[in-house]
């Protein structure tokens, strides 16, 4: 039976009317698209908002000379100040270039043992592990960067101090791991069985049929993961300012101290006066910052879209 | 046609069980060299697994207990470790066609190029034959290149039988290749099996026992994980020895 069919009046009797002009949605559906619209449209609201906070509280310092992106020397409370971002910047891309290097291989290798070779009871374990690591606070990771590895890479490397961007790198890249291993793992999973058993049967082993089409298959997934993971490491804070070293200088090795956006403007904001030039220039490494997570953020899309229509 | 003379499978009290759920119960026969074989039965009749045990895929389902002999030549086929080369041998496409994420001439090279073949000449020879085989070559000859799922279900189902040729295997196993495809797709793949018989041997498992008649040699019917009949099949669809073939064939059941 039809129930459309049963629903529709008689022929002939009652008004003709369209369906669309009857039909009116209950309050119950009108309020939850309401909400969802109003959900949708204030994470708009709060993007813009940060960045109108950031650009009115940096007073326009980024325009000013005194400000210089391209400035070799960060020295706020010199006589006259210099603010000059490059020493921060290449900190930043230092260590979220190096932590990206040791997160990405190890990840996606995780997530490739878990998700294909892990029997099942060992494959719980590591995912739970996996994702209880995502919980750990960054600043116990601090802490322990700090107490073991600063330690163990300035005997290593016969160091003067253990605080490097390696030892950073080495941090992040552990703070990384988890949204890695965990998304390119769902990545990995959603390739469906067929195309396994299609490059089995054309007699593919495992690891060529790994290599060349789960990979492959999965690589928007695991693009994205990348992106997310250096996503977490540029922003992270309280590690970095704990086992970088903190010397705002252009670095030319991983073995040297560094320091990073981040960090800088948690360190400093609590010494500076309101409004003053160095609060303004704090401020305005906000809006570096903001930017290069925009740039990062359109890069992944870009890629994430590119894989998915070829 | 000649009547072949030699056995590409020779298989002896095969049986499958799945936990305690018992798939193929004491299956034995031979399967000449470069004839089509069809194989017809109602859902959960076992055809599929036999299929899966004939070229190791079975080895992919965690649960799986095979018993029995499978002869092919001189490799006794369930003992051997060597699975690639088993797979290598013995083809199989699926219900669904499954193009790989790669190029179309990418899909044709994964095989050879997983056995070692390297050299450009050799791969473009074995993709153009294998294609040409299939009876693909003119509808994709221009765009070799192009992805492959751009393709549609019919021709997707035509490049994994040339992926599969391109390995230049001995036995082609094919698990109801067309269930997916309309009635001109399903035509083309039919010509196709027609053309290739006599080079290869086709086992072929349908749902549709018409499937059988048209393009089969000899038909073997598969009823509840046991082989009730095999003939020639123009015997098979006119003089069916069992009643219960009989009653398969004239859609009483399944």
């Amino acid at each position: 039976m039809n129930p459309s069919v049963k629903r529709s009046p008689p022929r002939g009797k009652g008004p003709r009317v369209t369906l669309r002009a009857t039909y009116r949605k209950p309050w119950s559906e009108r309020l939850l698209e309401g909400g969802v619209h109003l959900a949708a449209w204030l994470c708009i609201l709060f993007v813009v908002l940060i960045l109108f906070f950031l650009a009115r509280e940096s007073g326009g310092l980024v325009f000013k000379d005194v400000f210089q992106v391209v400035g070799r020397y960060w020295r706020p409370i010199s006589e006259p100040p210099q603010f000059g971002v490059l020493p921060l910047l290449a900190g930043s891309l230092l260590v979220t270039l190096t932590a990206t290097a040791i997160a990405v291989p190890l990840g996606v290798g995780a997530a490739i043992y878990i998700g294909e070779f892990a029997p099942p009871q060992v494959r719980e374990i590591l995912k739970v592990s996996v994702e209880f690591l995502a919980a750990i606070p960054s600043v116990v990771i601090g802490f322990l960067g700090m107490i073991v590895l600063a330690p163990l890479v300035k005997s290593l490397f016969n160091l003067p101090t253990g605080l490097t961007a390696l030892s950073a790198s080495l941090m992040l890249a552990w703070m990384a791991m988890p949204t890695i291993v965990s998304l390119t793992e769902d990545a990995l999973r959603s390739v469906p069985d067929t195309l396994r058993h299609g490059a089995y049967a054309l007699g593919a082993t495992r690891w060529q049929t790994i290599r060349r089409v789960l990979l492959p298959a999965a690589k928007p997934g695991i693009l994205a993961a990348t992106m997310l993971g250096v996503g977490r490491v540029i922003g992270e804070t309280m590690a970095v300012l704990m086992i970088s070293g903190n010397a705002a200088r252009i670095p030319h090795s991983v073995l040297e101290p560094i320091r990073t956006l981040t960090a800088t403007i948690a360190a400093e904001m609590g010494e500076t006066v309101q409004g003053s030039d160095h609060y303004q220039a704090l401020f305005s490494l906000g809006l570096v910052l903001f930017g290069i997570t925009l740039v990062v953020n359109t890069i992944a899309d870009r890629l994430v879209h590119r894989g998915e229509t070829s | 046609m000649v009547m072949p003379t030699t056995d590409a499978l020779s298989i002896q009290n095969l049986s499958v069980n799945f936990g305690n759920k018992t798939a193929l119960r004491d299956i034995s026969l031979d399967i000449h060299k470069g004839e089509l074989l069809g194989i017809i039965g109602p859902t959960t009749s076992g055809k599929t697994t036999f299929l899966t045990v004939l070229n190791r895929m079975i080895d992919t389902l965690p649960d799986a207990k095979v018993r029995g002999r499978i002869r092919m030549g001189d490799l006794n086929l369930l003992a051997t470790q060597q699975v690639q080369s088993v797979r290598r041998r013995v083809g199989m496409i699926f219900a669904l066609p499954v193009a790989l994420p790669l190029t179309i001439r990418g899909n044709v090279e994964y095989g050879p190029r997983r056995s070692g073949v390297r050299d450009p000449g050799i791969l473009d020879v074995l993709v153009e034959d294998s294609l040409k085989a299939a009876g693909l070559w003119e509808e994709v000859e221009t765009r070799l290149d192009s992805p492959a799922l751009k393709l549609s279900g019919g021709q997707q189902q035509r490049l994994c039988i040339a992926r599969a040729l391109a390995l230049k295997p001995e036995v082609l196993l094919l698990d109801e290749p067309c269930s997916g495809l309309d009635p001109l797709s399903t035509a083309r793949v039919e010509d196709t099996l027609i053309a290739l018989r006599g080079d290869v041997t086709i086992v072929l498992v349908t749902n549709n026992p018409y499937q059988a008649s048209r393009v089969a040699d000899r038909t073997a019917f598969f009823l509840g994980g046991e082989l009730v009949e095999l003939n020639d099949t123009k015997a098979l669809f006119t003089l069916p020895k069992d009643e219960r073939t009989q009653a398969y064939i004239e859609g009483k059941f399944g």
